[in-house]
């Protein structure tokens, strides 16, 4: 019972010291890498999309894999030989790279889909390639905290003085209840008893102390010194070190009894990536030869059938791969792992970063526009502004249709004016700046003919009657002085005096019209009166779209019952 | 022999029609090319029919001319004579052709005896009253409904579907299918959404005679 106990306290610490001690240096490498990996992207908000997203998958598989390698090293007994290892390491990379291809293609490969499709697609994705970074970065420094943790901190320090004071107390709760029952006092004075009896140094203290430890922990206190002992790095050599301590971890492990609920759920956590990770980073060659090779034939089978890369991208992942198997074959050869100073983590950073970088910046390098999935989403931006252009241009064909046949100042206008949001909508500037200068010029062209002096003014509402006198009386005062002139276009007034006479002959069935141009106030008064029916509701459309554009609203219409008559007045600004 | 006034601002059209009727029988007293010529030859000689075409250049129409016609005359028969192969196709902004008057495609017309029996025919009708204007369409007659005679002038504006949608008060999606429809009725069959645009406004300037 006393294990089960003690078996959360160990699980508790460790947590904690994964937490604390898995490196940020190392995070911020990954980090690094990453970046150097986006500078490829086709553009910023691509890339910074990307980085968002890797981001929050990095940060769940980080916490996932601190998760993995917790229960790792608890309870890999270490009963596999290197074969099955290796074994288990192919089919590992087998598994990522399938996952990774068949993700990537079925959430990243449409780009068209909603943004969060892709959010969750590149999480899902992350989690599975993050493991062989992370594992990368983190490995040597974790397993080096963790032996230190173990050797020094945890059960030199906690563990066995915990079992100490544990088992001097059941021994203590023993005793007491002998000289109770023996000597027939009371629990006080069977403590008093005890503790006098302590104070003074019995020598068979240790003797029960030895019993009851190992009674109850099956192994003695004895047996736990000399594994500790067993633990001191015998030589250099990381890896017979290594292997020596793992199996010192094992075994002090394997005498705890297991909880089986735990034990369900490492062995499923220990069947996907951590395995896969743990078999090409474990520093030995071999493994991760195997497991790179694996990864880069199926890989590169999968990505060929299922995003259809060319021979160059086929390279590209030769040369990713190449970086993937030398990174922890360099990093195992060349750095003293298991003297974990400063000067090391440095040295250990520089390394993991360069390779890492070096490795995607080739990657990119080769495929011109960037790595696989940025050469497929620029390819999908190709043909959707493609699409665009061709939409423009469709468009276009047809407004200058309108433009050609109508002709007339409105059209072009408001042809112009869907030029321009057709030019937005297809993020071409060019095309903007163009359309813009297109209003502009048209706009210029009419406000070089603005309104001067009354003469161009009447002249205009002249000409426009022009056409309809003969169907209808048409008769024109001008009223306004010589040295007036109104802010808007000529063509304007023009337009809303011809609109007027149409609508009066042809709603308003009038047989005269009477035009007066007046000054009020600070405006340009511009009556037109008729001798129609009138209308017989509010009047809306075009009309009265063209009266509030020429006039800004400054116009109204009303029927003077008493005189059989219909005005419209619309007033003009003075410049 | 009926006296007869012809506007037609295409004087090639206006002198040839001018020639064909004189020798069908008709006593033509001249060719308007624009409104307030018609009306002042109208006022000074009062003529029994008229032939008139509907686009006048800038100001008003045809049928305003014809309104006014009858207005002055309400006897006088009415015949117009157009390139619009149907008036549902020219936004005519709420103005009705008069009644007891004779629409004639350009392309329906093969000789002059088939516009002198329509002026006859006018002068005939104008006598009985509310008689709605006949509209002769050419052999292959447009099946088109209301929505579908705007829908194909709102494109051949160059609107958009979203200007269109909004101008009907209907939904883009909706006006996409509006679109397909008529696209499928005109025979058009382009599956490619934007050059469908293209053909249809082609049609329409087909249509009233433009292109």
């Amino acid at each position: 019972m006393v294990t089960s106990e003690l078996a959360p306290d160990i699980r508790l610490k460790h947590w904690r010291i994964r937490l604390q001690y898995f490196p940020p240096i190392a995070f911020l490498g990954v980090l690094v890498s990453v970046v150097s990996r986006f500078a490829s992207f086709p553009s910023f908000r691509v890339a910074l999309a990307e980085i968002v997203m890797q981001t929050a998958g990095f940060t769940l598989v980080y916490i996932f894999w601190i998760y993995c390698a917790r229960t790792l090293v608890y309870f890999d007994k270490d009963r596999l030989t290197r074969e099955q290892i290796m074994a288990i390491g192919a089919a590992g990379g087998l598994l990522m790279a399938a996952s990774q291809s068949l993700l990537s293609w079925i959430f990243q490969a449409p780009l068209q889909t909603s943004f969060l499709m892709r959010a969750i697609g590149n999480v899902v994705v992350a989690a599975f390639w993050l493991p062989l970074q992370s594992v990368v970065v983190g490995n040597f420094r974790r397993y080096a905290r963790l032996r230190r943790e173990i050797r020094d901190d945890f059960l030199q320090q906690e563990s066995v003085q915990l079992a100490r004071r544990r088992a001097l107390e059941e021994y203590r709760k023993k005793i007491e209840e002998d000289i109770q029952v023996k000597l027939k006092v009371t629990t006080s004075e069977a403590h008093k008893l005890f503790s006098s009896l302590h104070s003074k140094g019995s020598e068979r203290l240790p003797e029960y102390l030895r019993i009851i430890s190992d009674k109850y922990f099956r192994l003695t206190a004895h047996k736990m010194d000399s594994k500790i002992k067993m633990r001191q790095p015998k030589s250099g050599n990381f890896r017979a070190n290594f292997l020596e301590f793992k199996a010192a971890v094992s075994e002090s492990i394997a005498t705890r009894p297991l909880n089986p609920t735990w034990f369900a759920i490492v062995i499923v956590v220990t069947i996907s990536v951590p395995l896969t990770a743990k078999a090409k980073y474990l520093l030995i060659p071999e493994l991760a030869l195997a497991t790179g090779l694996s990864t880069f034939v199926v890989q590169s089978l999968l990505l060929r059938i299922f995003q259809r890369i060319e021979n160059r991208k086929f390279l590209a992942t030769v040369f990713a791969t190449i970086a993937n198997i030398a990174l922890p074959i360099a990093i195992a050869r060349t750095l003293p792992h298991n003297d974990p100073k400063l000067g090391n983590h440095i040295a250990y950073f520089v390394v993991v970063v360069t390779v890492t970088s070096l490795g995607h910046i080739a990657q990119a390098g080769i495929l011109k526009e960037g790595e696989l999935r940025a050469t497929s989403i620029k390819d999908l931006m190709d043909l959707k502004s493609a699409e665009k252009e061709q939409n423009a241009e469709f468009s276009k064909i047809t407004r200058d249709w309108a433009k050609y046949i109508h002709g007339n100042y409105t059209t072009k206008l408001e042809s112009a004016a869907l030029a321009i949001e057709a030019a937005i909508s297809s993020d071409d500037s060019e095309a903007t700046e163009q359309a813009i200068g297109e209003v502009e010029k048209t706009l210029k062209l009419d406000s070089a003919r603005s309104v001067s002096n009354p003469q161009v003014l009447i002249k205009e509402v002249q000409d426009r009657c022009a056409n309809w006198q003969g169907l209808i009386e048409i008769d024109i005062q001008n009223q306004v002085k010589s040295d007036t002139s109104v802010v808007a276009s000529i063509k304007d007034v023009g337009d809303c005096v011809e609109e007027a006479v149409l609508n009066a002959v042809r709603h308003g069935d009038c047989s005269a019209i009477d035009i007066q141009i007046l000054e009020k106030d600070e405006k340009v008064c511009v009556v037109i009166t008729n001798n129609g029916k009138g209308f017989s509701d509010k009047p809306r459309g075009f009309g009265s779209s063209i009266y509030e554009e020429a006039t800004r609203g400054d116009w109204k219409l009303w029927r003077d019952e008493k005189n059989k008559s219909t005005i419209l007045e619309l007033n003009f600004a003075k410049s | 022999m009926p006296k007869l006034l012809i506007v037609e601002n295409d004087s090639f059209a206006g002198n040839f029609m001018s020639k064909s009727l004189d020798a069908a029988g008709f006593s033509i007293i001249s060719v308007a090319d624009t409104a307030p010529i018609a009306m002042k030859t109208f006022r000074e000689t009062s003529p029994e029919c008229a032939l008139i075409d509907i686009e006048l250049g800038t100001g008003p129409n045809g049928i305003d001319v014809a309104r006014a016609f009858r207005k002055l005359k309400p006897g006088i028969g009415i015949v117009f004579l157009t390139s619009i192969v149907d008036p549902r196709l020219i936004d005519l902004k709420g103005l009705e052709l008069p009644e007891g008057s004779i629409y004639l495609s350009k392309s329906f017309v093969s000789d002059a005896t088939e516009i002198s029996d329509s002026l006859h025919e006018s002068m005939h009708l104008a006598k009985s009253k509310a008689v709605p204007c006949i509209i002769r369409f050419p052999k292959t007659q447009l099946q088109l409904t209301a929505g579908q005679f705007e829908l194909i002038r709102l494109l051949a504006e160059g609107l958009s579907n979203k200007e269109i949608a909004r101008k009907k008060f209907v939904t883009v999606k909706s006006t996409e299918n509006s679109i397909a429809r008529l696209a499928k009725k005109l025979d058009l069959k382009d599956t490619n959404t934007n050059s469908q645009r293209v053909l249809i406004a082609k049609r329409y300037f087909q249509m009233i005679g433009k292109v």
